[in-house]
């Protein structure tokens, strides 16, 4: 497969960060910000390879599964993580594992990327106080939308352009210098990493007394190695039943 | 915060009554859905440290107030009671926004015992219990329920992967949006603690709850991938490990990974404090590449 990274490529992955961060239209921009599968598809589009960039894309969802942003702090950025560590992948032709390694570091500097923005949109705020004072609304307008867009786009947009294009010579020369056994580490790492992804959604939405469910959904598939929709629909039948016993104990108390 | 919330509703519900008895709208449908639009649009962009999500919270209260307050001086300083701290999830907290309009819709009308502190009172009291609903059920279940469905389609390369889970996403939220939006508006604040006591929402949580950790479950055993490469000589046989493992419990290596992952997230330690996701990660990177080098794993 061709690797190597144009600066077209390059400009236009910095480009979807860019836009990923103006952060309008809040369910499906939220949304965006933690479905690493879709970042994967844009990179696979821009890049050639989108069955190669949906299995990154799929490493990297298990890992990022449970995150979430209380208050809008994520302590990670799944986005500018997947659309770097993919589009590395793409261009250096690294083994797959990588991408999990390479994801962990660019995440959390994304992360510090958020606190830079949220402390300049101060500016904006206060900016709107005054035009409030004056019955402004269209400059209010212009503070709450267009003015935090024109800081962020850039912001966000250069340094992955630089990261993508000028990255892959520098991945090369790590991979060159790697012993077989860290490849084969790494590989491991790969397989354990969803476990993270699994432990995050459990332990925010798991009460210690539901875990018995998790035990089942494991061994139904352990034993029967059904399908997803199996599992799904007989997920949706046990929460059907849960709800109505439950339901049914409570009327009989009363 | 709680106090703040019971005085403000308590209040209402008193202005409520009273005001009710004077009927008639100022304000149409098509005014509470433009202004859920521009919050949909704008909630997330202007995002601050100091007030976080106010300029979007004033955005979207902006045309309803022109509407409601003809004279300049009221318009400035409604303008400015919404520009102050507000933050929520941008879903379910759209019960607090309606609410907020169906409030300065009776104050335009002339309701005098509607004060700005009962009006900023109930958005800062009821934000933060809609907050928490809502980031448990759109972003810790929901989302996670149908992008795990995914997974194993995205590692069979497949685009659709890609759209599909962020398109049900929008549509499920932005289809409850809307409903709180008008809900908050047209049931005022006895709703919104009648909501916040409802059976059906724990209902409707514990349900979730259920469905997603047997989603997890499952898709655990076939996607967390951890085995061993170790063999035992002994008396001139070889017994590969992970064969006898096999035997006695299949995937008991996965489960005690996920296991070991979740106590280490939940299990509380001395400091009080949590383990964090980048200290997992880390942790689990470090034991991968050490196991999987020195040939245990693998």
């Amino acid at each position: 497969m061709e690797t190597g990274i144009t600066l077209f490529q390059a400009v236009l992955i910095g480009l979807i960060y860019g836009l990923s961060g103006i952060g309008a239209l809040y369910g499906f921009m939220c949304g965006l910000g933690f479905s690493t599968l879709t970042w994967a598809l844009l990179v696979g589009l821009v890049m050639g390879d989108v069955p190669g960039a949906m299995v990154i894309g799929a490493s990297l969802q298990l890992m990022y599964l449970g995150i979430i942003a209380p208050g809008g702090n994520a302590p990670q950025d799944p986005t500018v993580a997947t659309l770097v560590s993919t589009t590395l992948v793409l261009a250096t032709g690294a083994p797959l594992e990588t991408a999990v390694a390479l994801a962990i570091p660019l995440g959390l500097l994304g992360a510090q990327l958020l606190i830079l923005i949220r402390t300049v949109n101060i500016v904006w705020v206060h900016m709107a106080d005054r035009y409030a004072a004056k019955g402004n609304i269209k400059g209010i307008y212009l503070a709450g939308l267009l003015y935090p867009t024109l800081f962020k786009l850039p912001l966000r947009w250069i340094p992955v352009t630089l990261a993508t294009y000028f990255g892959p010579t520098y991945i090369e020369l790590l991979l060159d210098m790697m012993p077989e056994a860290v490849i084969n580490g790494l590989t491991v790492v790969g397989g354990m990493m969803p476990a993270v992804g699994f432990a995050m959604v459990v332990s925010v939405i798991g009460r210690r007394n539901l875990l018995p469910f998790f035990a089942a959904g494991f061994f139904f598939i352990i034993y029967s190695g059904i399908t997803t929709m199996a599992l799904a629909i007989a997920g949706l039948i046990l929460a059907y039943l849960t709800i109505m016993f439950t339901n049914r104990n409570k009327s009989e108390v009363a | 915060m709680e106090t703040n919330e019971t005085k403000g509703m308590h209040e209402t519900g008193e202005i409520q009554e009273s005001a009710g008895t004077k009927g008639g709208k100022l304000l149409t449908k098509r005014d509470i859905t433009k202004s859920w639009l521009l919050w949909y649009l704008a909630c997330e962009v202007s995002n601050s440290f100091e007030r976080l999500q106010s300029i979007a919270f004033c955005i979207c209260m902006g045309p309803i107030l022109k509407k409601l307050y003809p004279d300049k001086e009221d318009y400035c300083a409604a303008l400015t009671r919404h520009l102050q701290f507000f933050n929520t999830q941008g879903i379910w907290g759209g019960i607090v926004h309606g609410i907020t309009i169906a409030l300065e819709e009776e104050r335009a009308k002339g309701a005098k015992d509607i004060t700005d502190e009962t009006i900023t009172g109930i958005k800062t009291g009821l934000m933060g219990p809609f907050a928490g609903i809502g980031d448990t059920i759109d972003f810790a279940t929901v989302l996670p329920i149908i992008l795990a469905f995914f997974i194993p389609i995205a590692q069979d390369g497949n685009w659709i992967a890609g759209v599909l889970p962020i398109t049900i996403f929008t549509i499920i939220t932005g289809v409850e949006g809307y409903s709180f939006w008008h809900l908050g508006y047209k049931a005022g604040t006895a709703s919104a603690t009648q909501i916040l006591q409802a059976g059906w929402i724990k209902q409707l949580i514990l349900g979730a709850s259920v469905l997603g950790l047997f989603m997890m479950g499952g898709l655990s055993a076939s996607l967390v991938k951890v085995s061993t490469s170790l063999k035992i000589t002994a008396g001139g046989m070889n017994l590969v490990v992970q064969d006898i493992l096999d035997q006695i419990l299949p995937g008991l290596l996965p489960l005690l990974t996920v296991g070991g992952a979740y106590l280490f997230l939940t299990l509380p330690r001395k400091s009080g404090k949590k383990v964090s996701f980048i200290v997992l990660v880390v942790a689990i990177l470090i034991i991968g590449l050490v196991l999987g080098a020195l040939g245990i794993l693998g």
